[in-house]
């Protein structure tokens, strides 16, 4: 990516006022005084490119001075805006040249960029355009947004990285940008480049660093990602699956058996899934309850239905022992409502305990990354050392026993990951227990009321005609039969829900083949020489640019978080200001010396809006001069916008290779 | 009752003791770094009376303590009805960062954020996934707990 033209035009109720900045290749300076407009023409670029949400989190306004808005200083006075534009012609990887246009007051709408498909402002003529929309959701991923048209235009691949919400979504470009564009304003503060954070990306610098050094660990972590949404996706189906499964059981009274409640790799499980019903106080196999009611029926079936003087001896003696049956059965559901109460009661309890490990973990793991930042408040806690008196303590606020160690921060996550696995596992046992003693209420519940109207029906046939066909009898023969083609139609529903399962299951064993074939370690080996590279490149710079808070030679880049690390930890925040500057040039420079050498996704262009010179001596920022200027034998871009006294700066760049392009005033000046 | 030998007993053996798991909430470093976060996020001027550090201190560590504390500032709750428990855990805590140099305590039970307190909330804020609830919380908290109401839920007089 070059930046090769940038022409601003503000028309005024005094004239038409503008800046034009002819780029070129290698080091480009461009000088101008505090205040005039420098950094100006930088904010235009981003804007230009849609890239605000660096500059702002506010989505209703650009992030650019009155000057392009409302009022405009003419040296000697003021003059209204009317109109302005920004124009910007850019240049990709394959020499072709477009040029972006956005209006910032005017008729035309702020969330439009003009697309001109040609270099139409070093070589004007006719070249197509079409207007592309920005700032809006989908103006990375649709055709007419304008971030996919950049996005395409210079061939940046990149990757799908997932959300705090576990979405996934693509590395947007203004995450990216920010490690090769330094904005004044914000962009000195922070080691890393600081990032929007309205995108919710998890690790969003982690995978910048990635994609902008070309590592497999990305491609790596994509496939990964590829996998866990499909595996999400098979869950999500299984879990419908064992619902209707549940379902199908629970509209005859049972429970479904043996069925993984999560997706499994092997299928058929060893022991075939099935439903079992209540039968009293215990649970039988619907196939076994099926054949109960088929023989009866057919039993009943065989015989013609009784007339009512024919068995009233019969009646008599059936109707006592239904009354006998139903009050042992009254007797037994109140047995099962108590202990349906006191389990549920235990779920209750298992679920608060897990709660309460879930928050202990959160906090045993905050402080985890705590003592991974190298937090200057852990400096002495950390050596479990008074940071007054020096003595010995334990790592705990609360006092101990005597002689009583605390687990390591490691140990105790471990201890309490355990404790969770082990409660989980207690609630899903617990949660079972219930749902099948629910099943038993109903099952209770319904046999009572079928012995209710059994009873009823025997009364009314005693006290009925003795021609009269058995009333009890016939009702029996009813009940048999709608209760067969109840768990008949249950057994068909069943086994078609388990074929579904089946499918899944093979599905789910493809995914955890592929997963076992991704290497455990993210990193390949040619990745962690493009870091050493970059440590390197970052040491070298260091001295160079008089670097002198740590020792140099203890210097790296991380292999996990990719930040510079002292001693293996973050750097110390008591670092000087001027040191923490150097740090951060040799940082973003490093990066894209990477890329001379190694194949990286750099896109070779580095712009630094005032880097801060001030607080680093005069000395370092010619050094780092001289470090950016052989970016013309490199085939880079790079631009430094400074207010560098002229004559120092001059001298600075005696024998350094470079463009030069002064404002005298103000940056915006009548065409 | 007799003696009973049981031979499968009858082997030397020995106790190791066993480092003890404590609460997430009493790990010096957890707790000073709340701390600095609720000087930083929910004090006004970076400061605070000890009294009102120990009522953010109850509030935040359980889920009843949150929504009692919201309740208090919104209104909904008189502070008489509230017990808030005095934890000696913070005053060590807030010992231990005293002498990091990370606060400074001023004029009688006033407690006040250094620049390196200052430097290193900023550093914990940075990190995303760091204190996401406490954070949450703090911010929804914010500076409207006043001292006001913290006398008040000491039973002192408005």
């Amino acid at each position: 990516m070059r930046l090769r033209h940038l022409r601003i035009r503000v028309l005024t109720d005094q004239g038409l006022f503008g800046v034009d900045v002819p780029f070129t290749d290698g080091l480009f300076i461009i000088r101008a005084e505090n205040s005039m407009g420098k950094s100006t023409c930088l904010r235009a670029i981003l804007v230009a490119l849609g890239m605000e949400a660096m500059l702002t989190a506010n989505r209703d306004d650009l992030p650019l001075p009155p000057a392009l808005k409302e009022d405009l200083h003419t040296g000697d006075g003021h003059a209204s805006v009317i109109e302005s534009d920004i124009y910007l012609e850019i240049e990709n990887s394959q020499g072709e040249r477009a040029v972006v246009r956005r209006t910032v007051k005017g008729s035309r709408d702020q969330g439009l960029i003009e697309v001109i498909r040609g270099p139409a402002l070093t070589t004007p003529g006719q070249y197509s355009a079409s207007d592309y929309f920005v700032g809006r959701p989908g103006d990375t991923t649709r055709d007419a947004g304008f971030l996919r048209f950049l996005l395409d235009f210079l061939g940046w691949d990149v990757p799908m990285v997932r959300t705090f919400q576990g979405e996934s979504r693509p590395l947007y470009p203004q995450c990216i940008m920010p490690y090769f564009i330094v904005e004044q304003l914000r962009g000195w503060s922070t080691l890393e480049p600081p990032l929007p954070t309205r995108f919710g990306i998890k690790e969003m610098h982690r995978r910048c660093v990635e994609y902008l050094l070309g590592l497999d660990a990305i491609n790596l972590a994509a496939e990964r990602l590829e996998i866990e949404e499909q595996e999400q996706s098979v869950s999500k189906q299984w879990g419908v699956v064992v619902g209707a499964l549940r379902a199908v059981a629970k509209g005859v009274g049972g429970m479904p058996q043996n069925i993984p409640a999560d997706p499994v790799a092997t299928w058929p499980p060893e022991i075939s899934p099935l439903i079992m019903v209540p039968e009293g106080e215990q649970w039988i196999p619907i196939d076994a309850k099926k054949e109960q009611v088929e023989l009866r029926l057919r039993e009943i079936e065989q015989q013609e239905i009784p007339r009512v003087a024919e068995i009233v001896g019969n009646a008599e003696a059936e109707l006592t022992s239904k009354q006998d049956r139903l009050s042992d059965r009254q007797a037994m559901l109140s047995r099962v409502l108590e202990a349906y109460e006191l389990e549920n009661d235990e779920v209750e309890g298992t679920r608060a305990r897990l709660k309460k490990i879930e928050v202990d973990l959160q906090r045993n793991k905050d402080t985890r990354t705590l003592l991974k930042l190298g937090s200057t408040a852990a400096s002495s806690m950390a050596n479990q050392q008074c940071p007054t008196c020096h003595q010995h303590i334990t790592d705990s606020l609360t006092p101990l026993a005597e002689g009583q160690g605390v687990m390591s921060i490691d140990e105790n996550i471990a201890f309490l990951e355990e404790q969770r696995r082990t409660f989980r596992a207690v609630l899903a046992n617990q949660e079972h227990v219930v749902e099948a003693r629910a099943q038993q209420v109903t099952a209770l519940r319904r046999e009572v009321s079928d012995l209710r109207g059994e009873i009823r029906s025997l009364r009314e046939t005693l006290i009925s005609d003795g021609r009269a066909p058995s009333i009890a009898a016939v009702r029996e023969r009813v009940q048999l039969t709608e209760g067969l083609s109840r768990y008949e139609g249950a057994s068909d529903d069943f086994a078609g829900e388990l074929e579904n399962l089946a499918e899944l299951s093979a599905k789910w064993n493809r995914l955890q083949t592929a997963k076992s074939k991704l290497p455990k370690d993210d990193t390949t080996p040619a990745d962690r020489e493009k870091l050493k590279r970059w440590g390197d490149l970052l040491r070298e710079q260091l001295s160079e640019y008089d670097f002198r808070s740590l020792e140099i030679g203890e210097i790296t880049v991380s292999e996990e978080s990719y930040r510079p690390l002292h001693e293996g930890f973050d750097l110390p925040t008591n670092i000087s200001a001027s040191d923490f500057i150097r740090v951060i040039w040799s940082y973003l420079n490093g990066l894209r010396e990477v890329g001379v050498e190694c194949e990286t996704n750099h896109p070779g262009l580095l712009v630094f809006d005032e880097p801060r010179q001030q607080s680093a001596k005069d000395i370092s920022f010619e050094q780092l001069l001289k470090r950016v200027a052989r970016a013309g034998e490199q085939g880079h871009q790079v631009i430094v916008a400074t207010s560098e006294k002229e004559e120092t700066l001059q001298e600075m760049l005696q024998d350094i290779p470079h463009r030069y392009h002064a404002f005298d005033g103000y940056v915006l000046s009548p065409v | 009752m007799p003696n009973v030998e049981i031979p499968e007993l009858d082997t030397p053996f020995t106790f190791n003791e066993r480092p003890e798991s404590i609460p997430g909430d009493l790990r010096p470093l957890w707790r000073i770094s709340l701390l600095l976060l609720m000087l930083f996020v929910a004090s006004r001027g970076k400061k605070s009376s000890f009294g009102r550090l120990h009522v953010l201190n109850w509030a935040i560590r359980s889920d009843e303590g949150r929504d009692a504390l919201v309740g208090i500032v919104d209104g909904r709750l008189l502070p008489g009805t509230i017990v808030v428990r005095i934890e000696p855990s913070l005053n060590r805590a807030v010992d231990f960062a005293h002498g990091e140099g990370l606060l400074r305590k001023i004029g009688g039970d006033r407690i006040e954020l250094t620049s390196k307190g200052e430097s290193e909330a900023k550093r914990i804020l940075e990190q995303e996934d760091l204190f996401r609830s406490e954070r949450e919380y703090l911010d929804q908290i914010g500076k409207k707990l006043t001292e006001k109401v913290v006398a008040e839920l000491f039973g002192g007089k408005s």
